[in-house]
């Protein structure tokens, strides 16, 4: 087992170079740098300026050159600055990641406690009126436009409507500098209740029907009618025998979303006005900040690598077949 | 364009006709506090454990009901081996779950008919068909246990094996601890032959071939001592070698517990083997019955004798296996006749009419072919005996 580990962190470490590759040549091939859209329509810029600016900022040198003293800092631990903020992007990652892993996080339990339940509930009685509802109400979160449906959650809940939720930000402004209380954990909580529902509506439909269709396979296996032969009552069957099966494939698509969840943070951090990793990553790409595109993504990468190690590991766990 | 609306129509019928059964079926079992003279019965013979009496089951599919099992009837004696044969598809796979109450509900039904059970550990009869789901559940796999016939699916590849066992012997002995739980679960896999029980206790199924996995499965079967022992193709997975020791060792377990076994299987050898009794059937319905050598030795229902003709023999020159010519009738549009009529090699005028009823031949023996009404005659007066 612990080979196996050291020997996917190795082969991932290859994968990681190969994307920061890509990466690169992709984020370089944008139709404008960071110098031009800043300078644009000053007309006291002349072009000698810019071409000093560039070199002062990198943009002068080849995607090659470029790339190669890009990744030798990257190994020494070096982001490079940020273009925007000025800041070493190492140090903004630091900052900003723990609040949108935060609510990530949150948003994954949640989907998780919703989806799972909900899916079981559904295959348990196909057909159903319970069935058909719940399949719909998935069907309709995977159909909604997360922008627009953050519009409306907004118009409803927020100030123009019931006025009983804020609608964007993190903290009341009177609260910011209070210390840490409850009170400050409930401002919190109550800033991340719209964010966090619309991030589970909008996703929870591909793991619920996923978990449902496991859960109609396990339950049409035979050994599940063995355990109902054996005499088990129904709960019995469906809550171990049943789930457990369901289990196995429903972990690795958990492990594999965790990188979703950053990236989709992008849209909705901006939306809800949370000061989060994929804000900035917004911005960044409207500005083609390449230091911090280069490192929010390689922090992405580094992220569904480690989902799908954690995924196969859980997979031993969860199923007795499989050992490394 | 006629024909195809009709169609829609018709299908649409059937629909409806579906959806009310499935709904009359939820009713039904959801129903709760279900008086014990519900579900209470008399057994009609004293020597027989479990009665099977006009079992019909249906399968209310999207084409039009299937008629699975109609009109069953035959019974089990204590401690007596009954063998049902018949070729894929004529029910008796399905009449074994019926008893188990194991069908795919609500599409499958047991649309009437009585199964009555001798529950000696409550001193009482019970007709299975009317029995709550909680009783049901006592009898599961305690008093009347399965073995399938895909040993390779039929145990949970999460569970270790030792955990499997020990589930139904906690769930049925109240009060056992799990130590002498798994203690018995050692010994029944000690029981059915597996060396190095303690070994396998801890390993999960993967690890173990197809004859040993059967093994397990009729472990777990026999792990309560039950009264009866349904094995559905017990051997049909598994390659002749381990078939001969599977059913020596079902044989031996049986008369070390007195269990009745009721044998379904299509393998005309096994059930000469291992069967007092003999059931065929064809088609959902019984066609023959009678004792082993009655079966044997004095098959009387032309498709009876098929089956007996259509298995290989050792000592013959047969150049090619003989097979029955024609094929089964569709099971959703069942003719009034005889459903063996187009098949049959002694075909007559009256076989047109309505299907022939049971014929008794002897105390024992009875076919459904109107050959047995010309020859009832004949055959009375103990000509008939061995």
């Amino acid at each position: 087992m612990r080979q196996y580990i050291f020997r996917r962190v190795m082969i991932s470490f290859i994968v990681l170079i190969g994307v920061s590759i890509l990466l690169y040549a992709l984020v370089r091939l944008m139709p404008s740098d960071f110098i031009d859209m800043t300078t644009a329509g000053n007309v006291k810029m002349s072009d000698e300026v810019r071409e000093s600016l560039k070199e002062a900022y990198g943009l002068d040198k080849g995607i090659v050159e470029g790339y190669i003293s890009w990744i030798w800092s990257a190994l020494h631990g070096d982001l490079g600055i940020s273009f925007i903020y000025r800041k070493p992007v190492t140090e903004i990652i630091a900052k900003y990641a723990p609040i949108t892993f935060a609510v990530a996080f949150i948003a994954l339990v949640f989907e998780v406690l919703v989806a799972v339940p909900l899916g079981i509930a559904a295959a348990k009685r196909q057909y159903s009126k319970m069935d058909y509802i719940i399949v719909s109400f998935a069907f309709m979160g995977i159909s909604l436009p997360i922008f627009f449906f953050a519009q409306i959650l907004k118009r409803v809940f927020g100030f123009y409507g019931l006025d009983i939720l804020p609608v964007s930000g993190m903290l009341t402004a009177r609260a910011t500098y209070v210390s840490f209380t409850f009170t400050k954990l409930l401002d919190y909580a109550r800033h991340l209740v719209l964010p966090i529902s619309c991030f589970v509506i909008t996703s929870v439909g591909g793991l619920l029907r996923y978990t449902r269709t496991n859960m109609l396979e396990a339950l049409n296996a035979d050994y599940v009618r063995t355990a109902r032969a054996k005499g088990l009552p129904e709960k019995k069957v469906i809550n171990k025998h049943a789930f457990r099966n369901t289990l196995i494939p429903v972990v690795t698509m958990v492990g594999g979303m965790l990188p979703s969840l950053f990236s989709g943070a992008a849209i909705t951090e901006s939306l809800f006005g949370l000061d989060g990793l994929g804000k900035i990553a917004l911005e960044a790409s409207y500005r083609a900040d390449i230091p911090y595109l280069m490192g929010f993504n390689m922090f992405l990468a580094i992220l569904t690598l480690a989902g799908t190690l954690i995924a196969d590991i859980l997979y031993a766990v969860v199923d007795p077949r499989v050992k490394y | 364009m006629g024909d195809k609306k009709n169609n829609t129509a018709r299908l649409r019928e059937i629909k409806r006709f579906n959806n009310k059964k499935y709904r009359e079926h939820t009713k039904l079992s959801r129903r709760k506090n279900i008086e014990p003279s519900q579900y209470l019965t008399e057994m009609k013979s004293p020597d027989s454990i479990l009665e099977i009496e006009n079992l019909c089951t249906y399968f209310y599919t999207d084409v039009g009901t299937v008629k699975a099992v109609d009109g069953v009837t035959f019974n089990v004696p204590k401690g007596k081996t009954v063998g049902v044969v018949g070729e894929s598809g004529c029910g008796k796979s399905v009449m074994s779950l019926s008893v188990m109450r194991l069908l795919q509900e609500p599409q499958g039904q047991i649309a009437s008919g009585e199964i009555r059970f001798r529950q000696s550990s409550e001193n009482r009869a019970v007709n299975i068909p009317n029995l709550p789901l909680k009783e049901m559940q006592k009898i599961r796999g305690n008093e009347i246990s399965m073995i399938f016939q895909e040993p390779m699916t039929t145990l949970n590849p999460v569970f270790s094996i030792g955990a499997q066992l020990d589930e139904s012997i906690l769930l049925h002995n109240k009060g056992i601890s799990k130590k002498d739980a798994a203690k018995r679960s050692i010994e029944m896999l000690e029981l059915v032959g597996i060396a190095r029980a303690e070994g396998i206790y801890k390993g999960y199924p993967h690890e173990l071939s197809g004859g040993m996995r059967q093994r397990v499965v009729i472990a777990m079967a026999l792990s309560c001592n039950p009264e009866i022992i349904i094995a559905d193709e017990p051997t049909t997975a598994l390659d002749v070698t381990i078939q001969a020791q599977i059913l020596d060792l079902l044989r031996d377990l049986k008369n070390k517990i007195n269990a009745s076994i009721i044998l379904i299987t299509h393998d005309l050898g096994v059930v000469a083997e291992m069967a007092d009794f003999v059931v065929v059937m064809y088609a959902g319905r019984i066609v023959e019955q009678g004792t082993a050598s009655d079966i044997f030795h004095n098959p009387q229902h032309p498709y009876t004798v098929g089956l007996m003709k259509s298995r290989p023999t050792s000592h013959g020159q047969q150049e090619k296996l003989y097979s029955i010519p024609g094929s089964v009738p569709n099971p959703t549009d069942l003719p009034d006749f005889c459903y063996f009529k187009n098949r049959c090699e002694f075909c007559m005028d009256i076989c047109g009419q309505k299907y022939p009823p049971l014929y008794k031949l002897s105390n024992t023996h009875k076919a459904a072919c109107y050959l047995c009404k010309d020859e009832k005659s004949k055959f009375e007066g103990g000509v008939f005996s061995e």
